[in-house]
């Protein structure tokens, strides 16, 4: 009787039946696709600012005056500020890869502590892009006023 | 293989109340994004329609570009961010009410969501893609 109960009460709640897996296992598919796209970016953005670093500091200092006269120190300062900026990007997406990964490895071997590493992996992705996110959105904000 | 993994996806599974807690929290960050990136659209037609005031004497060519730019990014972004507030709407709805329908529904927008991501890095790759091969091109032909 209790064991009825039990599983009329399991029926209630929510489950990962077939639908709700094929949209979690769809998911690990594109987000897989997103995170090595990010990934390709984040690497040929670096690779430009390692290589173009002359075009670049002729480029700030037609844009920014008095930039030629400020030395190598303020543009070895601009590159590791976006080397900074460009890692805590890539620590989101590599969220967003673990839960690609061990999304699709958990459903297929019903594992479901996988599928909770999955889950928590793509929770981080969304705090940590949610407060970028909020970060980006008050700079542009205070850069409109004061502009 | 693909039979053997829709077989697999076909059974269904129950969600334990740790995985419960973590779609709870992906739902909430969701509908956090989603208001985040609303506001931070705001802010950025703002800026358009202010630039545009400041610019205006350059003539109405540019002006015209600019707002077609800035309709594309809106309209994209909406589309994008409605999905993904729908979706975390619909998964915190569905673990709330153990409405397996609204919870379907959330996680089929999530993946949406992502899919719309995805069609538009294809886009970008495609597009940077072009402007190296005819830049390329135009170089070897100076």
């Amino acid at each position: 009787m209790n064991e009825f109960n039990q599983d009329q009460l399991t029926q209630l709640d929510v489950q990962y039946d077939s639908e709700a897996k094929t949209s979690l296992f769809n998911m690990g598919k594109w987000t897989r696709f997103l995170s090595w796209s990010m990934f390709i970016f984040s690497a040929l953005f670096l690779l430009i600012i390692v290589l173009g670093a002359t075009v670049f500091r002729s480029y700030l200092g037609q844009v920014i005056p008095g930039f030629s006269d400020m030395g190598t120190g303020i543009y070895i300062a601009i590159a590791l500020g976006a080397l900074i900026g460009v890692l805590i990007y890539l620590a989101a997406f590599y969220f967003l890869f673990t839960f690609s990964t061990k999304i699709k490895q958990g459903l297929l071997t019903e594992d479901t502590a996988t599928i909770n590493t999955a889950l928590g992996s793509l929770k981080t992705y969304f705090i940590i892009s949610t407060v970028l996110g909020a970060l980006a959105l008050l700079v542009n904000f205070f850069t409109t006023i004061f502009n | 293989m693909y039979e053997q993994t829709n077989n697999l996806l076909a059974l269904e599974a129950e969600i334990n109340p740790e995985a419960k807690a973590h779609l709870d929290a992906i739902g909430k960050w969701a509908v956090y994004s989603a208001a985040v990136s609303f506001v931070s659209l705001g802010v950025n037609i703002l800026t358009f329609i202010v630039t545009l005031n400041k610019v205006s004497e350059y003539g109405a060519g540019m002006g015209g570009v600019n707002l077609f730019q800035t309709f594309l990014v809106t309209v994209i972004s909406l589309l994008l961010n409605i999905t993904l507030y729908m979706a975390g709407t619909n998964i915190k709805k569905g673990l709330l009410l153990a409405d397996q329908g609204f919870f379907n529904v959330g996680l089929k927008k999530l993946n949406n969501y992502f899919m719309i991501l995805g069609i538009l890095m294809i886009i970008v790759f495609s597009i940077v893609l072009l402007v190296i091969l005819f830049g390329g091109l135009a170089s070897l032909m100076v």
